[in-house]
């Protein structure tokens, strides 16, 4: 979808302390032969922060370095890919009583760890309505809980914790959404949960998550149904050509991205399924970064964004691709321009 | 917000068979006391059906009762309450998988159980950035019997839960139901009133905790003061009010002109209650049929609709209301107007 229209007025990130890959070998939690196999260095970790909490704190931020007044949004969208808090329950309303009120249509979207480009691209679309001027939001996520093991998350990555929050204007910002892309290879749904029943939920059992055993049972099974590899083939394809889609409708081309921001996963993973597939240098990656926070579920792509545009290595005129590729198997991908420096680097 | 150019043009639903009330007295789960005053008879009961699969049945006929086929589809919004299926995986996916296909972008959307009515609002507002010729399809599913939730007492004093999906196909071309308004209220000082008794972390389903909606309410009214709930009782009926009144007002028409209203199965004397404060009786509603299904998480307005459609309770030219609540405290409100009465189909297993 093309979002000429809309534009990033500010950006707020909660990223708690981190744990080295080395602490979490010698407290026999993260496998040592994957260390030097994945090249990850940590794990941002929150400890019993709840993950509203962090959303509120990154919303907050966002707010406060670009001026924008917290209750005079149209609507605020919170993306997670874990558990929140009580069921029943939902995480959106702590914002609303803390931050925004009551006056924005404000829900929950999950979408995997792709969940803040859909939201990205639903608000777009809400924006274009006439009257309606801003929108927040917010992904946060803290795995530090029981039923999930953060340093056995999935094969070639570790789960970090972390929100990140965006505000999204109809008058110009700092930086333009350009266009924001999804793609799907539903025929590998299976992969991110094969081998467990859709009924009763897991959760409702007390059945750990287990993205690796899912993945690996997946696989299995295709072999011996002969279909081999041929998914992830498709998957390969359908990356180059939703990226291909993002920066077309963005007037631009694959020479023009300086830097690409993707999951915070393994060097092999990043570079190989990644940057390689779509003809991109190492160098324009956000690896060596997102190898010291971890996988932060929805957050990695603009807590990456919000890193290079502190360090400066983002500036006005520069083009930043932002891809995901989660569960479904589902391929986002959005184009962001930076405009000018954001007001609060000074 | 305002609507005129979006329209329901086909609506899918999917009704487990039910099961009387009266069997769970007769296990001891109720008293009959408590059912005598909640006023339902029976609730829908899937079974060990996936609320997914269910998802898939419902939307399978809204797309056929719409004559839309799955590639004209940009958009697909799958709304739930509860766990859908193994942890960290989305129900959406599933129906991408067996239906959908892979043009469309495709959400799971919670906003408890108004979740329906809010998904209809963003998907209506996303058509109208996509070519004349797409559709959008919401979806809403969810099968309560499993562990972690009891159907029966979960939620006594708020009603009986039952299973059940819906579907609605959303179209630019006229149809079935024209969308003329939508209104969301939210009451921030209610915020802790349905998960009081719970910390915020970690999540209660990671530690396995059964929901408990009457221990959080009394632990929220322990700690709040009588003046103080006195005030909030008096300012959670205004926004009833309000925001029922402006999704009249936005679709350019008096509480007068509403036909039926349909809303969350509520016991008999809250459904009362609660649609006298907008000014509509309970014959207006569609309580006769919900109160033999049961409160079905985000399905009730559109199961409720579905059914007065089939039944010839509406002409072309009727206005209905959709409204409901959800813990937050959420309101919702919205107005469609009946264009045609269709081949809507009846699904029911």
């Amino acid at each position: 979808m093309r979002t000429l229209d809309v534009f990033i007025k500010g950006i707020g990130v909660f990223l708690p302390e981190t744990v080295s890959v080395e602490q979490a070998v010698e407290e026999g939690r993260y496998p040592a032969e994957d260390v030097e196999l994945h090249e990850l260095a940590g794990a941002a970790v929150a400890g019993d922060t709840p993950a509203p909490e962090m959303a509120l704190w990154a919303a907050q931020e966002a707010f406060k370095r670009c001026g924008h007044r917290p209750d005079d949004v149209d609507l605020l969208l919170y993306t997670d890919s874990w558990h929140q808090g009580p069921d029943g329950w939902q995480p959106q309303y702590y914002l609303q009583r803390n931050l925004v009120g009551g006056r924005a249509l404000a829900v929950e979207l999950r979408h995997g760890c792709n969940g803040m480009f859909s939201a990205l691209e639903l608000a777009a679309a809400y924006l274009r309505v006439p009257g309606k001027r801003a929108a927040l939001v917010v992904a946060a996520d803290n795995f530090g809980t029981p039923l999930i093991d953060r340093w056995r998350f999935g094969p070639g990555y570790i789960a970090g914790d972390a929100a990140s929050a965006v505000v999204l204007t109809t008058e110009p910002g700092f930086a333009q959404l350009l266009s924001v892309c999804t793609g799907t290879v539903p025929e590998a749904e299976e992969v991110h949960r094969s081998g467990e029943p859709l009924f009763p939920p897991g959760p409702t059992v007390g059945r750990a998550l287990d993205f690796s055993g899912r993945a690996a049972d997946y696989n299995h099974r295709a072999m011996l149904e002969g279909a081999g590899t041929g998914i992830w083939m498709s998957v390969h394809r359908k990356l180059f050509d939703v990226v291909d889609r993002t920066l077309a409708e963005s007037g631009l081309d694959f020479d023009d991205v300086t830097r690409a921001a993707f999951m915070n996963y393994s060097r092999e993973i990043v570079e190989q399924r990644g940057m390689v597939a779509l003809g991109l240098p190492m160098s324009k990656s956000t690896w060596e970064f997102g190898r010291t926070v971890g996988h932060l579920g929805a957050s990695d792509q603009i807590v990456s964004l919000d890193h290079l545009l502190a360090t400066g290595e983002l500036r006005a005129g520069h083009h930043m691709l932002l891809v995901g590729v989660g569960p479904g198997i589902t391929v986002s991908s959005a184009i962001i321009k930076i405009r000018s420096a954001p007001p609060w680097t000074g | 917000m305002q609507v005129r150019d979006v329209f329901i043009n086909g609506i899918g639903s999917y009704v487990p068979p039910t099961q009387a009330v009266h069997t769970a007295v007769d296990q001891g789960l109720l008293t009959a006391d408590v059912v005598a005053e909640l006023g339902f008879t029976s609730v829908a009961v899937a079974g060990d059906v996936p609320a997914p699969e269910m998802a898939l049945r419902a939307a399978r006929d809204a797309l056929k009762d719409g004559g839309v086929s799955p590639g004209e589809l940009a958009l697909l919004l799958y709304v739930d309450v509860w766990q859908q299926g193994p942890i960290a995986w989305q129900p959406q996916l599933y129906l991408q998988h067996h239906l959908v296909g892979d043009e469309a972008l495709a959400i799971e959307v919670k906003h408890g159980c108004v979740g329906m009515l809010s998904a209809l609002e963003l998907a209506a507002r996303f058509l109208r950035t996509e070519d004349g010729d797409k559709a959008a399809l919401v979806v809403a599913s969810d099968n309560f019997g499993t562990p972690l939730m009891n159907r029966w007492t979960s939620g006594a004093g708020f009603t009986v839960l039952g299973d059940g999906a819906s579907a609605a196909v959303l179209t630019k071309k006229p149809g079935l139901l024209q969308l003329l308004s939508f209104r969301t209220a939210a009451y921030s000082d209610m915020e802790e009133r349905l998960r009081a008794n719970e910390p915020l972390f970690p999540p209660g389903i990671t530690l396995q905790h059964t929901v408990d909606f009457v221990e959080s309410k009394e632990t929220f009214n322990a700690k709040t003061s009588a003046s103080d709930l006195g005030s909030i009782s008096i300012n959670h009926v205004q926004r009833i009010i309000e925001c029922a009144k402006h999704a009249l007002a936005e679709a350019g028409i008096e509480a007068r002109d509403v036909r039926r209203v349909v809303t969350d199965n509520m016991p008999k004397t809250e459904a009362e209650n609660y649609l006298g404060l907008m000014g509509f009786s309970l014959d207006q509603s569609a309580w006769d049929f919900g109160r033999g299904i049961g409160h079905c998480g985000a399905n009730d307005q559109l199961l409720s609709l579905h059914h007065l459609l089939t039944t010839g309770q509406l002409s072309p030219g009727d206005h209905v209301m959709l409204c409901g609540l959800s813990p937050g405290v959420i309101y919702k409100s919205a107005v469609v107007k009946v264009l045609g009465t269709g081949a809507a189909e009846v699904s029911k297993a």
